[in-house]
């Protein structure tokens, strides 16, 4: 208990003093989760409406393959990508291994199943009356689109903030993509668990207090832009 | 003008429709009656573009609706039996439409606030629709669809389990829309509505119509038992006919020979294909059986018939009472009044007489 | 719906913004101005390379950055292979002999030393101290299957250190795979050699780490220094240029800088003198001028590298 408290008092010592290699850390932390989860974002809602409108062969399968995909282990995901972008591997070309374009290639793979399946859900939730209402009104495409994406946006929105938080708190994708190197690709994360391993407990509950600190803060956000 | 061609449709193995076909002019207002579950439903889908028919087409001004563009969508509007909510306020569900098809913001303001005034809900624009009673959300969603000008109103069971108020807010925006010259398509099980809205009834049963004409001729000349069991025609009799003079038809019931009119057949059917033999069904109008008492019986001739009294039941402003004639059972719709009248005599045997108008042969 | 889509659109936009003024951060180098270096937990852990990159950055200037990979000599080795990094440090000349062999590596030089050490808890349980390396692992490998409280953690991660635990048991006597399945009392952690210590110390166990790392966690740890010892014990680490041919996007000139900076007589002296003032002794020695101690040639410790014309 007295370690929690003395992490917690840590972490407020940190950030008050805006210390460097803190503050280094949570931005890189931030610019990689925020860009994946954006592209993820702009992908996964496309395809999750794409597949919960069109009639196709396999729908049921696919779905259940997206659902499947929930699971998948962050450090697979963190192999897999490390396989391609390796000089050795087919997109070594890119030079991403080792880099935060890296990294946020990782997180991306990682949060898509769970945004677009989730999005499907959100979907499907609508009630069949709505949908039938929203057609014989005459709606386009995109109106048809847009108005369903709106009336499912609270469980949308809820899909984005899932997809933010497991892209955030993910370590394994991150360490084996990323390297860990300090002051290029460490992360949050990634900085958690290497002090542990060191030894180091203060700091690592210290980040991890300010890791949930930018969960809440966006969390929050989110709220705001729910609310209205 | 709709034009409902042979229309069948299946659902797996369960024939929902099985082949129907009636023309709708403009301007008209049609009432579908029958019994849940009968494709009532799935027959205004399939006009709305919501469903397609396993066989057959429907063509909306000629234009056959598997094929149709949005303008053709565009000119039909639906209210379906569950009030639709959509999670905004009372002015975005009604203005949904309008924003679909561009309209500029001044005219929806005009034509959203017109409205919420006429279905009672002025001053609900910013109430978010979700927290409104199912009464006032299906207003919102007619509003929603009258908004829109359709040529076609088509309406599923519109006042299904509503209260009082949002049913005669609704029923006369319907009449109104319908006397403007649109077009009106309903279903519904409640018949008085229809009769009370519509020009013309359907009664669908087993997924086509079984009878199609004004609710006059729907209510006093069901075409057949089952319509005439449906409708709530009380009173039906197996009959055989035995012969006809130059007016009527003699029918031999099971409690003595029926006189009716030739011209009260269902006109649906041509007088000369009964014939002499021919086994059916007679129905006998509650509110036409006049019942005498042993004194007053006069000098009427035909169709008088001797019975108890068995019971007497309240109805309202009138009264039912129950008879005997030789083992038949017969129930009379009497005012109160008439009903009192007998009250002097003795109530228990009595003589009733049935106008031949009153008297209608139906097929099985 | 065109309204209320207003504070939808500005709330990613304020997400959009966010990541474009963090960007600077993440503002990457070119890749001909970074040098990719695997090494081991060993020479990251103790804080060397701290010293050791900076140092070389300052020197070339031109925005040369320094970037390095901590994992174990074995994973550095597999990221030569593949061509990810352009130099690995390591310590396991086994391994570096074949890799070379293989022509996965060109140039080597050894750069550095220390010594393992068997550490474990003050008191000793298998009363080891002061033995033969081989010994002690045999005693500890028999009083271990009798005595839980006789415990050894391995790297378990074919690191350097990993290999050369391997080679003392096979000294020993001992084929590693019966090890392995010998008892509870072999602990494979598949840690870093800091994380290792740790668990080592959390448990009251032996096991194998190289001095500099121990001597750097020493003050956390309650372990102690059981056989210092013995040639089994000698540590050296050397410096492999990973081979262009195989991966032409290598950064051969910059690898061939740092090499020749780790044999610079200046370079030599901050290794021979790293950790004294914190420690009390030198966490490693330089390779240069120690070549007899080391048995390897001088050409190894001194011979600059030339960049190709």
């Amino acid at each position: 208990m007295n370690e929690i408290i003395s992490g917690c008092i840590t972490a407020i010592h940190l950030i008050l003093t805006r210390d460097p290699s803190v503050m280094e850390i949570t931005m890189l932390t931030l610019q990689v989760t925020l860009t994946a989860v954006l592209i993820a974002t702009c992908i996964s809602i496309p395809l999750g409406s794409c597949i919960t409108f069109r009639e196709f062969f396999g729908k049921k399968y696919v779905i259940g393959v997206i659902q499947t995909l929930y699971a998948f282990p962050t450090v697979i995901i963190g192999l897999f990508c490390f396989l391609l972008l390796s000089k050795s591997g087919p997109l070594g070309f890119l030079g991403w291994l080792f880099t935060p374009h890296g990294m946020i290639l990782g997180q991306t793979l990682l949060v898509m199943p769970i945004m677009t399946g989730l999005t499907i859900s959100a979907l499907q939730a609508i009630p069949k009356s709505i949908t039938d209402t929203i057609a014989v009104l005459g709606a386009t495409s995109r109106q048809f689109l847009f108005t369903h994406l709106r009336e499912a946006r609270f469980a949308i929105m809820a899909t984005v903030i899932v997809g933010f938080s497991r892209a955030i708190s993910e370590v394994g994708a991150a360490i084996m993509i990323g390297g860990n190197i300090r002051g290029h690709t460490r992360i949050l994360t990634t900085s958690i668990s290497l002090n542990t391993s060191m030894g180091d407990i203060d700091m690592s509950l210290a980040l991890g207090f300010i890791l949930l600190g930018i969960a809440l803060l966006v969390n929050i956000a989110m709220g705001l832009v729910q609310q209205r | 003008m709709i034009e409902i061609d042979n229309v069948t449709k299946w659902f797996s193995e369960k024939q929902v429709l099985s082949g129907i076909t009636e023309i709708i002019p403009d301007g008209e207002c049609f009432t579908i009656i029958g019994p849940s579950g009968q494709g009532k439903s799935t027959l205004l889908r399939i006009i709305a573009m919501l469903d397609t028919p396993s066989s057959g087409g429907v063509l909306i001004d000629g234009n056959d609706v598997s094929h149709a563009p949005l303008e053709l969508r565009r000119k039909l509007g639906m209210v379906f039996q569950q009030p639709v909510a959509f999670k905004e306020s009372v002015y975005d569900n009604i203005a949904l439409g309008l924003r679909y098809r561009g309209f500029r913001k001044d005219t929806i303001q005009y034509r959203v606030s017109t409205i919420l005034e006429q279905i009672g809900l002025l001053g609900y624009e910013n109430r978010k629709a979700p927290t409104l009673s199912g009464g006032e959300m299906q207003r919102v969603s007619l509003a929603r669809v009258l908004v829109t000008e359709p040529d076609i109103l088509l309406l599923d069971e519109p006042t299904a389990n509503l209260d009082p108020v949002s049913v005669q807010v609704i029923e006369s925006l319907i009449s109104s829309y319908h006397k403007t010259g649109h077009t009106v398509l309903m279903s519904t099980h409640d018949l008085y509505q229809g009769q009370r809205l519509c020009d013309r009834i359907g009664a669908m049963m087993h997924g086509t119509f079984i009878q199609t004409g004004s609710p006059k001729d729907v209510f006093t000349r069901p075409i057949s038992v089952e319509v005439a069991n449906f409708i709530g025609v009380s009173n039906i009799f197996d009959g055989m006919i035995k012969g006809f003079d130059d007016e009527s038809m003699m029918i031999q019931t099971e409690f003595g020979v029926l006189k009716g009119k030739k011209t009260s057949s269902c006109s649906q059917k041509r007088r000369s294909e009964f014939h002499i033999g021919e086994r059916g069904a007679v129905s006998v109008r509650p509110e036409e059986i006049k019942i005498y008492s042993v004194n007053e019986k006069g000098n009427i001739q035909d169709n008088v018939f001797s019975g108890l009294i068995i019971a007497v039941a309240a109805y309202g402003l009138l009264t039912n009472v129950t008879l005997d004639l030789d083992g038949a059972t017969l129930t009379a719709q009497l005012r109160w009044s008439e009903v009192a009248d007998l009250d002097s005599s003795s109530r228990d045997h009595v003589f009733v007489h049935i106008p031949s108008h009153a008297v209608h042969f139906m097929s099985l | 719906m065109s309204m209320k889509r207003e504070p939808t659109y500005v709330g990613i936009a304020l997400l959009i913004l966010t990541i474009f003024l963090t960007t600077p951060v993440m503002g990457e180098t070119f890749e001909d101005k970074v040098l990719m270096i695997a090494t081991t937990t060993s020479l990251d852990d103790t804080g060397l390379l701290d010293v050791l990159g900076p140092a070389f950055e300052a020197e070339v200037g031109d925005n040369v950055v320094v970037q390095w990979l901590s994992k174990g000599t074995g994973v550095s080795l597999e990221y030569g292979k593949r061509g990810d990094v352009d130099l690995m440090m390591v310590h396991d000349r086994a391994a570096e002999d074949a890799f070379l062999a293989d022509g996965y590596g060109t140039d080597r030089r050894v750069f550095a030393y220390n010594y393992f050490v068997l550490v474990g808890p003050e008191s000793d349980p298998a009363g080891v101290a002061g033995m033969a390396p081989a010994d002690a692992f045999d005693t500890i490998m028999e009083m271990g299957m009798e005595d839980s409280s006789v415990q050894f953690v391995s790297r378990g991660d074919n690191s350097g250190t990993h290999s050369r635990e391997k080679a003392i048991w096979k000294s020993a006597g001992y084929e590693y795979a019966d090890i392995q399945s010998a008892g509870d009392w072999y602990i494979e952690g598949g840690q870093g050699m800091g994380s290792t210590l740790g668990m080592a110390d959390e448990m009251g166990a032996y096991t194998l780490s190289d001095m500099g790392t121990f001597l750097a966690y020493r003050g956390d740890l309650d372990l102690v220094s059981i056989v210092e010892e013995g040639d089994d014990l000698l540590n050296i680490y050397s410096a492999i240029l990973v081979n262009p041919e195989n991966e032409p996007s290598v950064n051969t000139p910059l690898g061939i800088a740092w090499i020749n900076f780790l044999m610079s007589d200046e370079v030599q002296e901050i290794i021979s003198t790293y950790g004294v003032e914190e420690y009390g002794k030198a966490l490693f020695n330089g390779a240069k001028g120690n070549e007899d101690v080391i048995a390897v040639s001088v050409d190894e410790t001194s011979l600059p590298l030339e960049i190709a014309a």
